[in-house]
């Protein structure tokens, strides 16, 4: 990589243990913030279903408990200890590894979690391993073609692609390409999940898919103006006029400078893609995290939802955090060393 | 070249599409064939814990009486009371000694046969002071449980209770083992014809036929339940294959699907009424005119056509197949000007109320009783709430105005009688028709007293009686031997066969 690097970025030799150290420092830097916030988000959340209203002893107690009943489940449930032990608690138990148990059956919450991450991570991964797929190429056509009548309905359609309602392009692939074709099941997932790989796959590609192009309308823009940019750049010019083929010079330069800031915008980009799966799980009755969230809010089961949404904010956290600095990292006008 | 680079990245992006929308289906729908068929049920609601002497919820009642958990006696779809772990049984003159005889040769799920014991243990638990049972309060009358020998258990109650069997068909009557490894709120251990296969959580929940069952083995080799919320989804189910039978749905899939000669649509009657609950206690719900004005100013007629025409009109709180039903429809006519002059008569003219529901109802039911409610000059302000929010507020605390609910237990009639109950009815006249009903000698006594009770209430004005929903069930053609009746709380799957 450090052969092609575009000459004017070349850092003066002798720089580069300063450089690697500077580096070393920001990452440092960005993990601290990262501890940081994730303490303020446990806060929030905990002080939040805190003051939620709804009682979660009645919800368990049903439309017949007697007083004495519910203040027997609360104790039992800890709900009549001040609000900070229970915090501490909490947290303590998160920083070991133990989310708790669910105050309705007694499992914990950890299991229940990692059987539904089994679902939802996957179906986001392949979500936007769809959305990259589609949005690339799109978008990189219509920088090319940017001038002409072909790219602005390209740009417009993608314009109307992010407009449609994830729900909306659920039920159309459910309607047009899952009752014809019967290549892919309208709703459901494997008990067993993953036993069966192919099966497996084959129930998240039409909710993945719904997410995707929500998300790929976006993502086209993106690409298209950053193809642009590079489209613009001097040495691209001067590759051309020495007689690369322009397909050649936007694979071996273009993509690669493009590919690096696509990066942090996938980051940015998981927490639409997590909002998307809330919504498909429910249209797609897949069993996930996002409808384990609704169903537990819906029990105000709170040692659980506070968990899993803990969980999910440093998911999304973390993963931001990551492939920003990993993008930081990769970029050869930062990484180059002598 | 331009051109050559476009069409590349489009064909290359096109193959990379295919390849991963193709690729994973091949050779993945060969059916599975067996002997007798998989039945795939969709119902609406997921139980929340599968224990069920500690868990209520139509969601896991459906699921579980009779065809995972028994009682001494069984409930045909007909309300019959049917022999289940009892053989036979007595009941004395004064109606207060059972004699059950108890089937020998009942196993337990996991392979323990089942004594006298355990049927004792249970019943004594489920009836206990302070217990947890969902339906404990049915087991009121219950003074004392004991085993007389090997095969014989005599229940005492302390008062006639002529609910009694009934309330054996239900979760305080399941038998369940004195002593178990199984954990109940996550695996099952009953004595039913179906065993608990796997629950894949937020999506399906299965049983399996269970080889060493006392009765008559099951007509299908197994059931899975699929919980799909999305009533769209659900359509779509049926019409690819993946479910056999809409236990439930809404009155436009309804239409939808009774076009096509694929599919069976059934109507069953339902034990539920729609129920819009005054605060008795608060004024102005204090005074009986103005419930009745209230009551007057809905047209339910045409509120059952917005909502789709799926229901009946009630007036009181019995439905047809109940054996007390009356028809009450008369007790509030719709009558706009008759409402204005009630509430003038009680000086509220100018009424604001605050209509507090949960938000598991279509929205149009409540913006349809307040744009109803605005033409007799009260004016509704809708607060709609979580559920778990409404059970706190308004069942537990019964800080409410008006609000409005979907009863489903068919005694929901006898709750008049509890003035302790969240609508804060207290009425002497109401308590002691609940109270004689309860103790009748007979069925045709109790039905006279429920009657009385059905009368009582609506002459009283309650509550308002919206409608009573009719259950809708859409099944592919070929599917046989379902219930129809009441399966939101008495479901056998057992009789289902569908050709494979």
């Amino acid at each position: 990589m450090s052969t092609t690097a575009p000459a004017q970025v070349r850092m003066p030799a002798g720089h580069g243990s300063h450089r690697v150290r500077r580096v070393a420092a920001e990452l440092l830097n960005e993990a601290a913030v990262l501890v940081v916030s994730l303490i303020a988000a446990s806060m929030v959340i905990f002080g939040l279903l805190a003051v939620l209203p709804g009682d979660p002893a009645a919800v368990i107690g049903g439309m017949d408990a007697t007083p004495e009943q519910l203040e027997a489940l609360r104790a039992q449930m800890g709900l009549d200890r001040p609000l900070w032990a229970r915090y501490l608690d909490w947290m303590g138990g998160v920083l070991t590894g133990d989310l708790g148990t669910s105050a309705l059956d007694s499992r914990p919450v950890a299991a229940e979690l990692g059987e539904k991450l089994q679902v939802t991570v996957p179906l986001g991964l392949l979500a936007l391993l769809l959305s990259v797929l589609i949005a690339v190429p799109v978008g990189v056509v219509a920088a090319v073609y940017r001038e002409s009548a072909f790219g602005r309905a390209i740009a417009a359609l993608s314009q109307l692609a992010a407009a449609v309602p994830t729900f909306v392009l659920g039920l159309a692939l459910m309607v047009f390409v899952a009752l014809p074709t019967r290549l892919f099941p309208v709703q459901g997932f494997p008990a067993d999940r993953w036993a069966e790989p192919g099966e497996a796959l084959r129930a998240l590609i039409l909710p993945a898919t719904a997410i995707a192009i929500g998300q790929a309308a976006v993502l086209v823009r993106f690409v298209r103006s950053a193809t642009i940019d590079v489209l613009m750049k001097e040495w691209v010019r001067t590759g051309l006029a020495q007689g690369w083929p322009l397909r050649a010079v936007l694979v071996r330069q273009g993509m690669r400078n493009a590919a690096l800031p696509l990066l942090g915008v996938l980051g940015l980009e998981i927490a639409g893609v997590l909002m998307g799966s809330v919504i498909v799980e429910q249209l797609f009755a897949l069993p996930g995290v996002g409808g384990m969230l609704l169903a537990d809010v819906g029990n105000r089961d709170i040692v659980s939802i506070q968990s899993t949404l803990f969980v999910l904010t440093a998911l999304v956290m973390i993963s931001t955090v990551t492939l920003t600095a990993l993008s930081r990292v990769l970029d050869p006008r930062i990484r180059r060393t002598s | 070249m331009r051109r050559t680079f476009a069409s590349t990245a489009l064909i290359l992006g096109g193959v990379l599409l295919a390849g991963c929308a193709s690729s994973p289906a091949t050779g993945t729908d060969a059916p599975e064939s067996s002997e007798s068929a998989i039945i795939d049920i969709r119902v609406g609601l997921e139980p929340t814990s599968l224990d069920v002497t500690t868990t209520s919820g139509a969601g896991l009642v459906q699921v579980m009486r009779g065809n995972v958990y028994e009682g001494l006696v069984g409930l045909s779809e007909d309300l019959e009371i049917l022999p289940a772990l009892a053989s036979d049984w007595e009941i004395s003159d004064d109606g207060l000694t059972y004699t059950f005889t108890v089937r020998e040769g009942v196993t337990f799920h996991d392979g323990t046969p089942m004594t006298v014991a355990d049927v004792v243990a249970s019943l004594q638990a489920s009836s206990a002071e302070g217990s947890t049972n969902p339906d404990a309060k049915r087991m009121g009358s219950v003074a004392s449980v004991e085993a007389t020998d090997d095969t014989t258990v005599v229940v005492t109650l302390s008062e006639r209770d002529i609910n009694f069997l009934e309330s054996l068909t239900t979760s305080a009557g399941y038998v369940v083992p004195v002593e178990s490894s199984v954990d109940l709120a996550s695996a099952t251990n009953g004595t039913g014809p179906y065993t608990l296969g796997q629950w894949n959580r937020g999506a399906t929940l299965s049983l399996e036929p269970f080889a060493d069952y006392w009765g008559e083995a099951p007509l299908n080799g197994g059931v899975v339940y699929h919980y799909i919320a999305d009533e769209t989804t659900a359509a779509s189910a049926l019409r690819s294959g993946e479910v056999d039978i809409l236990a439930g749905v809404s009155a436009e899939t309804a239409e939808l699907l009774g076009g096509d000669a694929e599919f069976q649509v059934v109507e069953g009657d339902s034990t539920s009424w729609m129920t819009l609950g005054f605060n008795n206690a608060v004024a102005p719900f204090d005074d009986q005119r103005v419930r009745q004005a209230l009551r007057q100013a809905i047209d339910k007629q045409e509120l059952i056509e917005v909502i789709g025409g799926q229901a009946l009109e009630v007036g009181t709180i019995t439905v047809p197949t109940d054996a007390w039903h009356v028809d009450a429809t008369g007790s509030a006519p719709y009558d706009q000007a008759a409402a204005k002059e009630l509430l003038a008569e009680a000086g509220q003219e100018d009424l604001s109320l605050t209509l507090t529901v949960a938000n598991t109802y279509d929205t149009i039911i409540t913006e349809f009783i307040a744009a109803e409610l605005a033409e007799v000059g009260v004016d509704v302000t809708i607060d709609t709430v979580e559920f778990a929010t409404w059970l706190e507020d308004v069942y537990t605390n019964k800080d409410y105005e008006l609000t409005m609910v979907l009863h489903v237990d068919p005694a929901t009639i006898t709750y008049y009688g509890n003035p302790a109950y969240y609508w804060n009815y207290d009425n002497a006249e109401a308590q002691t028709l609940v109270t004689e009903a309860r103790q009748s000698a007979t069925p045709e006594e109790r039905d006279e007293k429920l009657r009385a009770v059905a009368e009582l209430v609506a002459a009283d004005s309650a509550s308002d009686w919206l409608y009573s929903p009719q259950t809708v069930i859409v099944a592919g053609e070929d599917v046989a031997g379902f219930p129809v009746d009441r399966i939101s709380n008495n479901f056998r799957v057992s009789g289902i066969t569908a050709a494979e």
